[in-house]
C-alpha cells in the first residue's frame, strides 16, 4: 500500500517544482516563514495539543497557496506514517499477552530483589526494548511495574525513573525503530537502512549505557538497601501469572521476530519498513482474531486500531506539510546556506565533514535538550540534503560515506540530546506524568542537574566515536 | 452527617464501618465542601499507587498479597487527614436543582448519594441518597 502511494505521490501528482502562488499576491517565503515560526513557537510552548497546532500550521501552507494539495500529499513521508502506524498497532496487541511485566518481574526477581541490581537489569530491559519498540511505549510499560517494585522495597522510585528516562532515549538511538529521529533519518534519506543503524549506531550504545551507569552508581546505587522482608514480598511475585494470553504471546513474538526479519532483510529488496510494519500489524491482527466470531472480529480490530495514538500520527502529518511548504517556498535553502557557511574556508570533503559532523552533532544535542527533539530533526533532514547539493555545487562533493556519518551525527545528538531535560523527548514526560499521578513527582531542576551533565558526557563520547570510526 | 478535614482517614473508615455508609462528606471547619471519602479511596490507599494512578498497571495477578500486606499500606495512611485523600471531583447538586437531574445523577450510579451544596457559599446545605428518592417513589405507589 506504502509503495502505491510513494508511487502515487511521486508519479501520479502534478509537477510541484511550479512557483507557489500565494494569495493576495504575497512572498511565499515571508508567508511560509511566519507560519513555520508561528506554529513552532506555538508547539514548544506547549500550551496547545502539538498535533493540532501542526495540522492548522499544514492547512494554512495550503490554504494561504504556498504548497498546493498535490505538493502537500507529496510532502507527508508515507515511510515514517507507516512505519509508526505498524509498530504502534503491534505494541497494542503484543502488550496485552503481559510480556513486558513479566520481563520487569522476572528480571527484578534474577537479581534476588536487590535494588541495584534491580535497577541495573530494568535498564537493560528498557534499553532493548526502546531499541525494538518506540520509546513511550517502552517507559508506559516500564515505569508502572518499576514503581510497584520500588513501593514493594520501600525505597525512592526516582533513581529508578531516572535510570529508565535516560536508558530509553540511550537504546533507542541503536536502531531505526527505535526513536522518531531515526524513523525520520532511515524513512526520509534514502542510502541509510536499517542494517546500517544497526553497524554504525548500534555499537556506540552499549558505551554510553555503561559510562551513564556509573555516575547513576555513585550518586545512588551504593546507598541503595531494602530490608530482607521488603525484598521477600518482590520475590513473592508470580511472574508467570502476568502472561494473560500464552497463545497471542506466542503469536506475538512469531510476528515480531518476522518483521524484524524483514527490517534487515527488506531494503536490498525494496522493501521499506513502512510495508514490514503494516504487513505485519495486519497479519498479527489477523492471527490474534483467528477462529473467533465476526462480531468479535470487528470489534477486536476497531479496539486495536483505536490504540494507535493517533494523535502523534496527525503530528507528524501536520510537521511534513509545514516542512513541504517551507522547502516548496525556498526557505529551506537559505537554512542550508547557513549550515554551508559553517564550512567557510574549508575546500576538501573530508575537513567539511568533519566540521558538518561535529557541528550537528552538538547542535542537535543542545537542540533536543531544549525543544522536542521531532519537528527539529523532521526540519534538519531537508536542510542538510538542501546543504549537501550546495557543497556539490562549490565543488566540495560529499561521497555517501561522508555524508552517512553527518547523519549519525544527527541520530546522536537528538536521541542523546533528549536527555538533557524533562522536555528533551516524549518519554521524558509520559514517566514524568505517571510519577506525579502516583505521588511521586519529578522535578525540572532536579531532573536537569543530573541528567544535563550526563548527555553532556553521553555527547562526548558519541563525538570521540565518531571522530575515530568515521573522521 | 459528614466529617471534617482534620479528622483521620482511620476515624473516618470505623464511621463508614459503623454506619454502613459507602461514602462520607468531607467539609472544612465552616461547612464548606470539600469533596467525599468512601469505600473506594480506602482500598485504593491499600493497592499500590502504581496500580490505582491513572495510566497505572492494568492488573497485577502476579502479586501475591494476604490481608497483612494490604493492612501494611494502608497503616502508612491511616493517621493522615482524611482531606488529603477524598475526591474533589464529586458531583453535587444546587438546592434548586430540578427532580429530574437529581434521578439523573443517581441513576449514572456513579455515586450511591449526592451532597447538596449551596453554589454561592459551597456550604453543604445536605444528603440526597437513593434511598430518599426510593422512599418517596414507595410513598407514591401506595
Amino acid at each position: 500500500m506504502f509503495a502505491l502511494l510513494s508511487l502515487l505521490t511521486q508519479h501520479g501528482a502534478p509537477a510541484t517544482n511550479s512557483v507557489p502562488h500565494v494569495i493576495g499576491g504575497g512572498n511565499p517565503l515571508v508567508v511560509a516563514g511566519i507560519i513555520f515560526v508561528i506554529t513552532y513557537a506555538i508547539i514548544m510552548s506547549e500550551k496547545f495539543n502539538r498535533a493540532v497546532v501542526a495540522l492548522l500550521g499544514g492547512g494554512l501552507m495550503i490554504l494561504t497557496g504556498v504548497l498546493n494539495q498535490h505538493a502537500a500529499v507529496q510532502a507527508i513521508d508515507w515511510n515514517t506514517i507507516g512505519l509508526l502506524t505498524g509498530m504502534m498497532l503491534i505494541v497494542a496487541i503484543t502488550r496485552r499477552s503481559g510480556v513486558f511485566q513479566y520481563l520487569a518481574i522476572w528480571s527484578a526477581k534474577k537479581v534476588q530483589a536487590k535494588p541495584w541490581g534491580i535497577l541495573v537489569m530494568l535498564s537493560i530491559v528498557t534499553a532493548v526494548l526502546s531499541a525494538l519498540l518506540d520509546n513511550v511505549t517502552t517507559v508506559l510499560l516500564i515505569a508502572p511495574v518499576t514503581l510497584l517494585i520500588t513501593e514493594e522495597l520501600e525505597i525512592a522510585p526516582y533513581p529508578f525513573l531516572f535510570a529508565e528516562i535516560l536508558f530509553s532515549n540511550i537504546g533507542g538511538a541503536a536502531t531505526l525503530i527505535g526513536d522518531p529521529p531515526n524513523i525520520l533519518i532511515g524513512s526520509m534519506v534514502e542510502s541509510v537502512t536499517f542494517n546500517d543503524f544497526l553497524v554504525h549506531i548500534a555499537p556506540i550504545v552499549p558505551l554510553v549505557f555503561i559510562a551513564t551507569m556509573l555516575p547513576i552508581y555513585i550518586i545512588w546505587g551504593r546507598k541503595m538497601n531494602a530490608s530482607d522482608e521488603a525484598r521477600q514480598r518482590v520475590l513473592n511475585f508470580r511472574e508467570a501469572e502476568a502472561i494473560k494470553d500464552p497463545k497471542l504471546l506466542i503469536k506475538s513474538l512469531f510476528v515480531l521476530t518476522l518483521v524484524l526479519i524483514g527490517f534487515v532483510v527488506g531494503h536490498p529488496m525494496g522493501i521499506e519498513p513502512a510495508t514490514v510494519a503494516m504487513t505485519g500489524a495486519a497479519l498479527l491482527m489477523l492471527l490474534d482474531n483467528f477462529g473467533k466470531d465476526i462480531e468479535i472480529k470487528a470489534e477486536n480490530v476497531h479496539h486495536t486500531s483505536g490504540e494507535v495514538e493517533w494523535v502523534t500520527i496527525f503530528f507528524f502529518v501536520g510537521l511534513f506539510v509545514i516542512i513541504g511548504g517551507l522547502e516548496h517556498a525556498g526557505a529551506l535553502d537559505i537554512l542550508a546556506a547557513q549550515v554551508v557557511g559553517l564550512t567557510d574556508g574549508i575546500a576538501d570533503s573530508a575537513g567539511v565533514t568533519k566540521v558538518l559532523t561535529l557541528g550537528v552533532l552538538w547542535i542537535s544535542a543542545v537542540a533536543s535538550a531544549i525543544v522536542d527533539n521531532i519537528p527539529f530533526v523532521a526540519t534538519m533532514i531537508p536542510t542538510l540534503k538542501a546543504a549537501f547539493v550546495q557543497l556539490a555545487e562549490n565543488g566540495v562533493d560529499l561521497d555517501a560515506a561522508q555524508q552517512r556519518t553527518v547523519w549519525w551525527a544527527l541520530s546522536l545528538g537528538a536521541c542523546f540530546g533528549g536527555n538533557g531535560s524533562l522536555i528533551g523527548a516524549s518519554a521524558n514526560l509520559i514517566v514524568a506524568g505517571f510519577a506525579e499521578r502516583a505521588g511521586h513527582p519529578i522535578r525540572f531542576m532536579t531532573f536537569v542537574k543530573t541528567a544535563f551533565p550526563l548527555m553532556i558526557m553521553s555527547i562526548i563520547i558519541a563525538s570521540v566515536y565518531l571522530w575515530v570510526r568515521y573522521l | 452527617m459528614t466529617v471534617t478535614a482534620n479528622v483521620t482517614v482511620g476515624e473516618t473508615v470505623k464511621l463508614l464501618a459503623e454506619k454502613r455508609f459507602r461514602s462520607i462528606p468531607v467539609v472544612d471547619d465552616d461547612g464548606k465542601m470539600l469533596g467525599q471519602f468512601g469505600v473506594s479511596n480506602l482500598l485504593k490507599l491499600a493497592i499500590p499507587a502504581s496500580a490505582s494512578a491513572k495510566g497505572g498497571m492494568r492488573s497485577a495477578d502476579f502479586m501475591n498479597d494476604s490481608i497483612t500486606d494490604l493492612q501494611r499500606r494502608l497503616s502508612d495512611d491511616w493517621d493522615k487527614p482524611v482531606s488529603d485523600y477524598c475526591d474533589n471531583d464529586t458531583q453535587t447538586l444546587a438546592p434548586d436543582d430540578s427532580l429530574t437531574r437529581t434521578v439523573i445523577c443517581i441513576a449514572e450510579g456513579k455515586q450511591d448519594n449526592i451532597p447538596v451544596v449551596d453554589p454561592d457559599s459551597n456550604r453543604l446545605v445536605g444528603i440526597i441518597s437513593y434511598w430518599d428518592i426510593l422512599d418517596h417513589l414507595l410513598k407514591k405507589n401506595n
